[in-house]
């Protein structure tokens, strides 16, 4: 009893750090279940089955503490055998490195459907080799649903296009609504979005602007395929912090955010473009090998920032029209990026604030 | 919309320009360092205070019907390159015909500023020019080009390009200098400016008389 209150205000204290760091309005958690085989005395067994059915007690309680006590031992999701999150709680693995739930590559074996309003934290697990047909490889949250990944991983895992190819968003994540996604020391990995749409976010889509992105001391990386144009994180707030964004054959950033923060974080050797909006760079970030970093329209502001061999640099070009947006940048250096004498727009090294076509003209005379 | 850099380096690009600013610009304390091409001003108005230009491959600038006040700066220009449009190595390449917006108004005015160039480079290449398109105030170049007022190499005396105090720019823990030329003792540039921004491209006072230039000989940090 003295355990499970320890435990419980374990939970509680997380949380409550959480919500102060970030302001992200997660759920607190106020029951305590052991998943390793007993919630409330019942025991589950280290499968899907077991899994399902204390997600389903938890479910009924809304709130609540699974731990999955299961080291070593692979829980395989069967096709369209995704749980749906309908209240909130946390499923704890103790460790990423032997916690794993499994899709085994088999289609439709998204993990978790997160509803409205529900909230999620998984700790301390790893979700790995889901494929789902549609939007959301690994997880798909509905609404303001939240989810929380801390210590754990989301790797190889796919959104699967049915043949449109506006679908397959989110390779590990995705979000339909105003929904929240908090990264804190964990990692995306290796996921891929099938849909052919530069918003298809390889490690998280909220294509419609309305989700929002935290990560907090973690790594993106190797999300996208090399030529696809799938982004890595689509979403109408994107803030990064202590984290590393490194060699995403996707592009590295797609964001139609109305913030756009990155502190002490580094991007290094990702392809493609970069779409920042309103995006505010600020203290520390280091830019390296990145392909375009790309700005549509928007503000922009750099501080105490290095830029360094990125291929091409920030633009503020409108296609059509009078383009719009200001960028600041203060004490910060920008080394050997852009365009080589071999490229055919070379001035193209660093554009701001310029109509497209305006570079050509010169080159006519 | 405008684009405001401060206290900032743009080095080693190999693009035929560094910087394609937009219609309204103000540069204040960069340094250009080792790249390609500089500064492209397409239209609009630029402000360049304390900039330096050093060791750029072709034009340092190149300005089309762009207004611009290029004032306490100084363009050091050493490589004879061709300018990236095969036109013979200039520091300045200023594009003005009766095309553009104000044509015979000057668009380019030189304050306190100093361009220091060798023989087989011309300090401006005016492409179409129209009269009077460049001005300078206290402004000292090394040939007759900029139609501005030209003096003997030997009277500039810009020391080398060098760390001369100030603050350090860039990510922290990767910071790095910014790169300055200072005038050397007896040169010509100190104490021949007026008017200059009450600071150097280091965040330095200057002091009255004040030198041409980014930076001010015998200056102290703040």
């Amino acid at each position: 009893m003295q355990t499970n209150r320890m435990k419980r205000l374990g939970v509680g204290l997380a949380v409550c750090t959480a919500v102060a760091v970030s302001s992200w309005p997660i759920k607190a958690s106020h029951a305590q279940y052991d998943f390793h085989l007993t919630v409330d005395g019942t025991t589950y067994s280290c499968d899907y089955a077991g899994l399902s059915a204390a997600i389903d007690a938890v479910n009924e309680v809304w709130n609540g503490v699974i731990t999955l006590n299961c080291p070593g031992q692979n829980i395989y999701f069967p096709a369209n055998g995704a749980k749906t999150i309908r209240g909130g709680f946390v499923l704890d693995g103790l460790d990423a490195n032997t916690a794993r739930l499994d899709g085994a590559g088999g289609v439709d074996t998204r993990f978790f459907i997160i509803e409205p309003n529900a909230s999620v934290i998984l700790r301390n697990i790893t979700l790995q080799n889901a494929k789902q047909t549609g939007n959301g490889g690994a997880i798909l949250i509905k609404g303001q649903g939240q989810l929380g990944l801390e210590n754990s991983v989301i790797a190889y895992c796919e959104a699967m296009t049915n043949g449109d190819y506006r679908v397959g968003k989110g390779g590990a994540i995705y979000m339909e609504g105003e929904g929240w996604v908090v990264l804190r020391s964990s990692e995306l990995n290796g996921n891929f979005a099938h849909a052919f749409a530069h918003d298809a976010g390889a490690a998280i889509a909220a294509p419609w602007g309305l989700g929002n992105v935290v990560l907090d001391n973690s790594k993106l990386f190797y999300n996208g395929k090399s030529g696809h144009p799938g982004s890595v994180i689509v979403a109408k707030s994107v803030q990064i912090t202590s984290s590393h964004v490194e060699n995403n054959p996707g592009y590295a950033i797609v964001s139609e955010a109305d913030i756009f923060q990155i502190e002490s974080s580094l991007f290094q050797n990702n392809n493609g473009v970069s779409f920042i909006s309103n995006g505010l760079i600020i203290n520390n970030s280091l830019f390296q090998g990145n392909g375009t970093i790309f700005s549509r329209d928007r503000n922009i502001t750099i501080t105490h920032s290095e830029f360094n061999g990125n291929r091409r640099m920030f633009s503020q070009i409108r296609p059509w029209g009078v383009p719009r947006g200001n960028v600041v940048i203060d004490t910060s250096v920008f080394v050997g990026n852009g365009y080589d004498d071999t490229e055919r727009y070379p001035s193209l090294a660093m554009v701001m604030t310029t109509p497209k076509g305006t570079q050509v003209l010169i080159f006519v005379m | 919309m405008t684009t405001t850099i401060q206290n900032s380096i743009f080095s080693d690009y190999v693009s035929q320009y560094t910087l394609n600013v937009g219609k309204s610009f103000t540069l204040t304390n960069v340094s250009f360092v080792n790249n390609r091409g500089g500064l492209l001003a397409n239209g609009g108005t630029g402000f360049l205070d304390n900039v330096t230009f050093s060791q750029t491959g072709t034009e340092d600038i190149y300005a089309g019907c762009a207004a611009l006040t290029i004032a306490n700066s100084t363009i050091s220009h050493y490589s004879t390159r061709i300018t990236n449009y095969g036109q013979a190595p200039a520091a300045i390449a200023n594009f003005t015909d009766v095309t553009c917006p104000s044509p015979g108004v000057p668009n380019i005015t030189l304050k306190n500023t100093v361009i220091d160039a060798p023989r087989a480079v011309k300090a401006c290449d005016r492409i179409y020019p129209v009269p009077n398109d460049i001005v300078g105030e206290n402004s000292v170049v090394t040939d007759r080009s900029c139609t501005i007022y030209a003096a003997q190499r030997a009277l500039i005396m810009l020391g080398p390009l060098q760390d001369n105090g100030g603050q350090w720019v860039g990510a922290p823990g990767r910071e790095r200098p910014l790169l300055t030329h200072l005038p050397l003792p007896g040169s010509g540039l100190i104490d021949s400016g007026s008017n200059c921004s009450p600071f150097d491209a280091r965040g330095f006072s200057r002091p009255a008389p004040c030198d041409r230039g980014a930076v001010e000989f015998g200056a102290t940090g703040p």
